[in-house]
């Protein structure tokens, strides 16, 4: 043992007085580890000789009264005769008990889970979910009706031209998860619109159907409302994923062939 | 007793809300697989629509909304073979309403119109019994002591397309 080790044993000494046997070869034939331990032994001999006052009797209570009054962080409860055991079977039960029996349940819950599972027998039962309306069929039902009741050209145009504007409104807001074959089928839809019904009807249409005014406001409106529907599709072709570009492209085209159309 | 009305005053007010919200609007997820499972019907549609807008006069127009009438029910079959009680219900309203207000204004405006034994009599005959045909089809579809026939709103549905079958005088 070197002398720091031996400094610090008789630092941590009871009473460092008193050299214990397996330190005293060494201390008496060290003399700096010597004069370590007289030193150590006088200031212990020191410290019991300086003066302890006397606590006040009832200065532990005071304390315990401000700790519980008037703010009580700290309540302090008055044990009464049996009342602590009286509340042990409780908290027993309450926690350790309650641990055991929820996990016992749980435990149970499983074994029978698993069971079920695996035991039963036939067809695995279905959920049908119910099935949602599509407001596009039905926004198509609502023009195919609309135009059973048309029968002069510029109601036809608007409905057809309404027709058109639910194609494309319904292929731009699918745009960005339908399937791109769904998306080609609606844009070619849009296209039999423009190209079957709304450029026929131009063809078709009798010289006095309509006034000169008249026609001219119609075929504005309806210019403004394709050109509108091209610049959509093609502002969210820039935005949506490259298999959706194709259709949104088309239908742009279509718009602006059939805004050609209109346009004086 | 004001806590009382406050708390009656605040329910009717939420109840208000909530009723005037319409309908929850469809998930993406919603969106595609009625896309997929509709595709045919939505072709179906704008083509008759198409025709109906070429439809120069009540008989023709009466012939395509037949067709319409036809594509409905088409997919009112399928949805039947799958024993999709919501579709067939959405279906045969939707039926119900192209026979009610397209087809049947028009059958009865094109029969006061035309010539008896003329061309378009014949035609309009043939409108008839088609539009007779397509609604014992959707009878058919849905037998009466299937689990589909006994489902409610599915009765309702093709009690009002049996309405519709009655004014229809071959």
């Amino acid at each position: 043992m070197n002398c720091q080790a031996v400094q610090r044993t008789i630092l941590i000494l009871p009473d460092p007085r008193h050299i214990p046997e397996m330190l005293r070869d060494h201390v008496v034939g060290c003399v700096g580890c010597r004069e370590w331990a007289q030193q150590v032994a006088r200031l212990e001999g020191l410290l019991t000789q300086l003066p302890v006052p006397p606590a006040p009797a009832n200065k532990k209570q005071e304390l315990i009264d401000q700790l519980a009054h008037p703010e009580p962080v700290i309540i302090y409860r008055a044990t009464q005769p049996g009342g602590e055991r009286a509340g042990q079977p409780i908290r027993w039960f309450m926690h350790r008990p309650a641990q055991l029996a929820g996990g016992l349940a749980a435990a149970v819950l499983l074994a029978v889970g698993g069971w079920w599972l695996l035991t039963r027998s036939g067809p695995t039962p279905e959920t049908a979910l119910p099935t949602p309306r599509d407001p596009f069929v039905e926004k198509l039902v609502r023009q195919n009706i609309a135009l059973a009741h048309a029968s002069k050209p510029t109601e036809r145009l608007q409905l057809l031209g309404g027709l058109a504007d639910a194609i494309s409104s319904q292929t731009r807001n699918l745009a960005r998860v339908a399937n791109p074959s769904d998306l080609n089928e609606l844009a070619a839809l849009f296209d039999k619109v423009i190209h079957t019904g709304l450029a026929r009807q131009v063809e078709t249409m009798p010289d006095h159907a309509l006034t000169l005014t008249e026609k001219q406001e119609l075929y504005s409106s309806l210019a403004q409302k394709l050109g509108t529907l091209a610049t959509d599709a093609e502002t969210l072709a820039h935005e949506v994923p490259p298999e959706a570009k194709p259709a949104l492209q088309k239908i742009a085209v279509s718009a602006r062939e059939g805004q050609k159309k209109f346009q004086p | 007793m004001r806590r009382v009305v406050f708390t009656l005053v605040t329910g009717v007010v939420v109840c208000a809300w909530a009723g005037a919200q319409g309908p929850t609007p469809l998930s993406p997820a919603d969106q595609v697989k009625l896309l997929k499972m509709n595709r045919i019907l939505i072709g179906n549609l704008i083509d008759d629509s198409l025709a109906l807008a070429n439809a120069g006069n009540e008989t023709e127009r009466a012939v395509a909304c037949r067709k319409t009438a036809r594509s409905l029910a088409n997919a009112l079959k399928a949805a039947a073979h799958d024993e999709d009680a919501d579709r067939v219900t959405e279906l045969a309203e939707l039926m119900a309403r192209v026979m009610r207000d397209g087809l049947m204004p028009n059958l009865d405006a094109a029969t006061r119109l035309v010539q008896p034994n003329s061309p378009q009599a014949a035609q309009l005959a043939e409108v008839k019994k088609s539009a007779l045909g397509d609604l014992d089809d959707i009878a058919a579809a849905v037998p009466l002591d299937s689990k589909l026939a006994g489902n409610p709103k599915v009765q309702e549905s093709l009690a009002g397309l049996a309405q519709i079958k009655s004014r229809i005088v071959p």
